[in-house]
Formats: C-alpha cells, sequence, structure tokens
C-alpha cells in the first residue's frame, strides 16, 4: 500500500522536474528586462490592496477581474511574438499543486458543510455551553484544535474549511470576537501545515533540500514548539481583552437552548478523516470516507434529511415530476425555482470564484518565473545581501516571506523559492534540515497571512456561505481578510523565531554537522 | 541516533565560525576555488576550508575530506580531499 507522503511525494518530485524545466526553457522577454515579468502579478497586488484595502470591497470576483486585466496589461509588455506568453498562462494553470489546492477546497466544503447540516456547530455550542469554555478561551481551544486537525490530516487548506464554517459560528455565538477566532483557525492551520509529514509543504521542503521527511519533521518541532506555546498564551491574553459582536440575547439564548449535544456525533466523522489520513490513504478518500459517515449518521440519526445534504427541485411542470416524488432527495417545487441545492452543493459552490481566481494567479506568477523576474530578484539577494552566514539565512527567511506574498498558493511558492535556498544555503554549507526549516516555516506561515494568500481568501470564502445558514449571522459578522493578519499568532511567531534563529544562530547547523538521510528522488 | 537526539539536535547557540579538529573527517559542499594555487574551497558558515587537492570543475559537489589543520583565531583550516559523494542537488 502507498502512503499518503509517497504519493504526495511522487507528485511533487514531478512537480518540482517541471518547475525546473520551466527555470531552464525558453524564456519571455519583456520591454523592461525581466523585472518587467513582475507586471501581472504586481498589477494585481495593487489592485487588491485597492479594492479590499481602501475600497473595502471583498468580493472575490472582483479579483478576478482584477487578475485578468493584470495578465492583459502585462502582454502588452511583451518583446516578439505573444505566443509564448499566453501559452505560459496555460501551462501556470495547469500546475498540479493548484489542483492540489482546488481539492483540497471542493471536498473539505463537501464534508463541513454536510457536518453543518447535521448540526455539528449545535453540538459545539452545547459542548462550549457544557464545559464553561466561555468567549475567553474559545480562540486558544480552537486554536489547538485546529492544530491538531490539520497535523492529522496534512491540509491547512482544509482545516481552514472545515473550522470557519463549524468553529467559528459557534465561537461567535457565544461571544468571542470573529476577527481573533479566525486569527486561531489560521493559526492552526499554520502549525499543521508547518509540522505535518503528510502535508504538501513538508514534502517540498524535504525533497527540494535533500533531506529526508521523517529527519525534517523531527528537527522542525523546537522551532513549532516555542512558536506555539507563544500563540497559546498569546490567544489567552488577546481573548480576554477583546471583545464579540452582540448578537442580541434573545437570538443567543434560544440557539444555545436549542442546541444539542447529538450533533458532536460527528466528532467520529472527523476522526474517521483523520484516522484513514494517517494510515497512510490519500486526502480524497479520507475526507470521502468521513463525508460518508457523516451522511450514514445524519439520516440514521435523524439529524439531517437526505434533502439537506443533496437535492433536486424538480419543477412541479416536469413530465416526471410525479413519478420521482416519492424518492428522498427529490422536491417538487415552482417552475421558477428549479434548481440543486443541499450540503454537497453549496459546500463545493463556494469556492468557484475562489478556484478560478487561485488558477490565475499561479499563471501570473509562472509569467515571472519565465519573464526571469524571480531569478533577478534572487539572484540581486544572493550577490548584495547575502555576505555573511547569519546574512545568508536571513536572506532566506525574508526571500520566502517576498516570493509567498507574490503566489497565493503557499506549495506554489515553495516550488518557485526552493532551489535559491537550496543555492544560498549550500554557499554557506547551511544542513539541509535547516533549509528545509526555513522554507516550510516561512512558506506555511505567510501563507495564511497577507489578506491575499489562499489560505485567508478560503477561510473567506468559507465564511461568505454562514449569513445564508442562520438566521443570527449577518454580514457584519464575516471577517474582511485585510483585518486577520496581525492576529494570526503562530504564523507570526514562527516567522519571528526564524528571524531570530538566523540572527542569532539559535538552531543552525552545517552540513558538517550531519548527514540527512537523503529521500529517493524521482 | 536516539529519537530524542533526533527532536534535541541543535537545539542551542551556534556559532557563525565553527571549529574543527585536526583528522576529522568531514562531507561539504564545494562552495567555490579561490588563492593563488586556485584550491577548492568550502565555506562552513564564515569559516573556510581550503582543499588544495580538490578535483576542478566541482563546484556545487559534495565532497568528504579530511581536515589537516585548523586556525581557530583565523576561522581557516587546510583539508584534503577524499571522495566526492554527490554531484550537487539536483533542484
Amino acid at each position: 500500500m502507498t502512503t499518503v507522503a509517497d504519493d504526495n511525494s511522487g507528485e511533487v518530485a514531478e512537480e518540482l522536474v517541471e518547475a525546473a524545466q520551466a527555470r531552464a526553457d525558453s524564456k519571455i522577454s519583456f520591454y523592461g528586462g525581466k523585472w518587467a515579468s513582475t507586471i501581472p502579478i504586481g498589477t494585481f497586488i495593487l489592485w487588491a490592496i485597492v479594492q479590499s484595502g481602501i475600497l473595502r470591497i471583498g468580493d472575490t470576483t472582483g479579483l478576478i477581474a482584477g487578475m485578468l486585466v493584470s495578465l492583459i496589461f502585462g502582454m502588452f509588455f511583451v518583446k516578439g511574438d505573444w505566443k509564448t506568453y499566453a501559452n505560459t498562462i496555460f501551462e501556470g494553470m495547469t500546475q498540479r499543486v493548484a489542483a492540489t489546492a482546488i481539492v483540497a477546497w471542493l471536498w473539505a466544503g463537501m464534508f463541513a458543510n454536510t457536518l453543518q447540516a447535521g448540526g455539528f456547530v449545535g453540538g459545539l455550542v452545547w459542548a462550549a455551553d457544557a464545559l464553561s469554555v466561555g468567549p475567553t478561551l474559545f480562540p486558544v481551544v480552537t486554536f489547538l484544535l485546529a492544530g491538531l486537525l490539520a497535523t492529522g490530516i496534512g491540509t491547512g487548506y482544509g482545516t481552514t474549511v472545515a473550522f470557519t464554517a463549524l468553529f467559528f459560528p459557534a465561537g461567535v455565538l457565544i461571544g468571542t470576537n470573529p476577527v481573533l477566532l479566525f486569527g486561531a483557525i489560521l493559526s492552526g492551520a499554520v502549525f499543521g501545515d508547518n509540522l505535518a509529514p503528510v502535508s504538501d509543504t513538508t514534502i517540498v521542503s524535504a525533497v527540494t533540500q535533500d533531506s529526508d521527511i521523517g529527519g525534517v519533521v523531527a528537527s522542525r518541532f523546537k522551532y513549532a514548539g516555542v512558536a506555539a506555546v507563544l500563540a497559546i498564551v498569546a490567544y489567552v491574553i488577546a481573548g480576554s481583552s477583546m471583545t464579540g459582536i452582540d448578537i442580541g440575547q434573545e437570538a443567543q439564548q434560544l440557539f444555545i437552548s436549542s442546541s444539542e449535544p447529538l450533533g458532536l456525533v460527528h466528532i467520529v466523522s472527523i476522526l474517521v478523516v483523520i484516522g484513514t489520513a494517517v494510515s497512510g490513504r490519500h486526502i480524497i478518500e479520507a475526507i470521502s470516507w468521513g463525508l460518508l459517515t457523516s451522511i450514514v449518521f445524519n439520516v440514521t440519526l435523524g439529524l439531517a434529511p437526505v434533502s439537506d445534504v443533496l437535492v433536486f427541485n424538480v419543477p412541479r411542470t416536469a413530465s416526471v415530476a410525479d413519478s420521482v416524488a416519492f424518492l428522498p432527495f427529490v422536491n417538487l417545487v415552482d417552475a421558477g425555482n428549479a434548481s440543486v441545492g443541499g450540503s454537497i452543493y453549496t459546500g463545493a459552490q463556494g469556492f468557484f470564484p475562489l478556484i478560478v481566481l487561485v488558477l490565475l494567479i499561479v499563471a501570473g506568477s509562472q509569467i515571472m518565473i519565465r519573464g526571469g523576474g524571480f531569478e533577478a530578484i534572487q539572484n540581486l539577494l544572493l550577490s548584495k545581501v547575502a555576505t555573511s552566514v547569519r546574512r545568508a539565512e536571513t536572506t532566506m527567511v525574508l526571500g520566502t516571506a517576498f516570493v509567498n506574498s507574490m503566489i497565493t498558493i503557499n506549495t506554489a511558492a515553495e516550488i518557485a523559492i526552493a532551489p535559491y535556498i537550496a543555492r544560498i544555503g549550500q554557499q554557506f554549507n547551511i544542513n539541509g534540515y535547516r533549509r528545509a526549516n526555513i522554507l516550510d516555516a516561512n512558506t506555511s506561515a505567510l501563507g495564511y497571512i497577507f489578506p491575499w494568500a489562499g489560505g485567508v481568501l478560503v477561510g473567506y470564502a468559507a465564511m461568505q456561505g454562514l449569513p445564508g445558514q442562520y438566521e443570527w449571522f449577518t454580514q457584519s459578522m464575516v471577517v474582511n481578510p485585510i483585518t486577520v493578519w496581525p492576529f494570526v499568532f503562530h504564523g507570526w511567531f514562527l516567522f519571528g523565531v526564524f528571524i531570530l534563529s538566523a540572527l542569532t544562530g539559535f538552531g543552525l547547523e552545517y552540513t558538517s554537522d550531519r548527514e540527512s538521510e537523503e529521500v529517493t528522488r524521482v | 541516533m536516539s529519537v530524542l537526539q533526533k527532536y534535541l539536535k541543535g537545539f542551542g547557540l551556534r556559532s557563525s565560525t565553527p571549529s574543527f579538529d585536526s583528522g576529522q573527517e568531514v562531507s561539504v559542499f564545494l562552495t567555490g576555488y579561490g588563492g593563488s594555487d586556485g584550491a577548492g574551497l568550502a565555506r562552513v558558515g564564515d569559516t573556510t576550508l581550503r582543499i588544495p587537492d580538490a578535483p576542478v570543475g566541482k563546484e556545487g559537489a559534495r565532497v568528504r575530506i579530511r581536515v589537516e589543520s585548523f586556525d581557530d583565531s583565523k576561522h581557516v583550516g587546510e583539508a584534503t580531499y577524499l571522495e566526492t559523494v554527490s554531484e550537487g542537488s539536483a533542484f
């Protein structure tokens, strides 16, 4: 039986070979030199800042318009035939890492929405009430549980989706500050992406730095542990000082009193996902088993009817309407209201705009790679900044941060910067484990901090569905991605730990200190 | 290495100029060539090991060397080339 790590590392290795090929292959020439290849991504970031930050419009489809305009704008700077530019957009959009993220979002979306339909949020509220976990402790508990789930299933994106759909509304209802709570969820995702042996970012970091996955994970506990302890303290302090939104006593009491413990049976559904993933099954398989378990619980325990999971709203005028009306997943409606619905439908649908956006962004970053923009930035760093081992390590941390600010999918950002981390690190004989840790920690952390980062956007997308789910959840409770960045405590502490490590030599090891058990290359 | 050691290895502050003992055999990346004799160089942190008999054109390769002498005040040492471990990273 192949393990997730085997499957993933095979796929990752393939992707890495393609990335190396892309760097070596024919380039796109721009008027204005290599730096002009950063125009599409640069214009998009500007658009995102203006749209989300200044104009306060949190519309993902608006960002798609921004990325499309940016890609067209960049084309006017291309020298000669524009065909290579156009082909590069295709090449970027078909990268496997983008598909991996999309799969995680869709599956986690279906799963989380089905748990939601089955009253899991009500169960959480009941448990928080029974265990007296008030608004003060809710963020720290959320951070720990999200961290646990993400470490178990290896996808921070999936964890963000599940926790935003489930823990977020429960926490907001009992009076936790929504921005802080969203930050705690993202922190848990950072923790898991960084530490999980089956996480894509962990695998990329190990493979590209010629190190074994087990050794890399073992050697990163010291950094992740320090950051997590600080984050726990920070969430307790912030939880006691930041107030929540007043939902209205009546609505709150009504929800709490109607919350039943039975929804907590879905903890089993979640354990099925963790157990299947940890035992080595692919994440698609793991979440599918969890989904099936949750549907069985919903239907057999009366938590939700089949039509809450999947429903065909058939127009009464349809010729077969009467003959299929008896089916549990068929609902007869007026002619104008025909549709498909249920948790499987809405769970997946919520991510469609984001999926398109992310595909376009990775296309834009591919243009930057092909146009030599990345190379120019890295060479500048290598020759001018990395002149001593301390400065080299600081450059590695900041360079990884910079690339993550340009590429929304953290695994894609990691693949782009990995060769440079290897090059800079080898110039000073920095041990592969150390290089892998610098690479992965900062990729994991910043992929959930920048407001346009995939992790933040996917949580925001999941949040959009909440006002439709709960009467008391208003649009004003949705957290704008631009406001959450200061509260992703684990992410910031992890980044801070690495800045300090680079400056002081904490955890630094040299190639001569020990040899990593080299990973098998595909 | 025990499991615990694997987790704790590297815990602490490390000098930017590591020292080596005479006779110590280590595996390092060859980081360049320099000096009047064009000797191979392995920069380890901000310490430099000179390897006069290193094969030419192997920059970036991982080599096993034996440290022959080391000056702790200048952070430089002389080493002998033993073998090439790998030709360098594919990435």
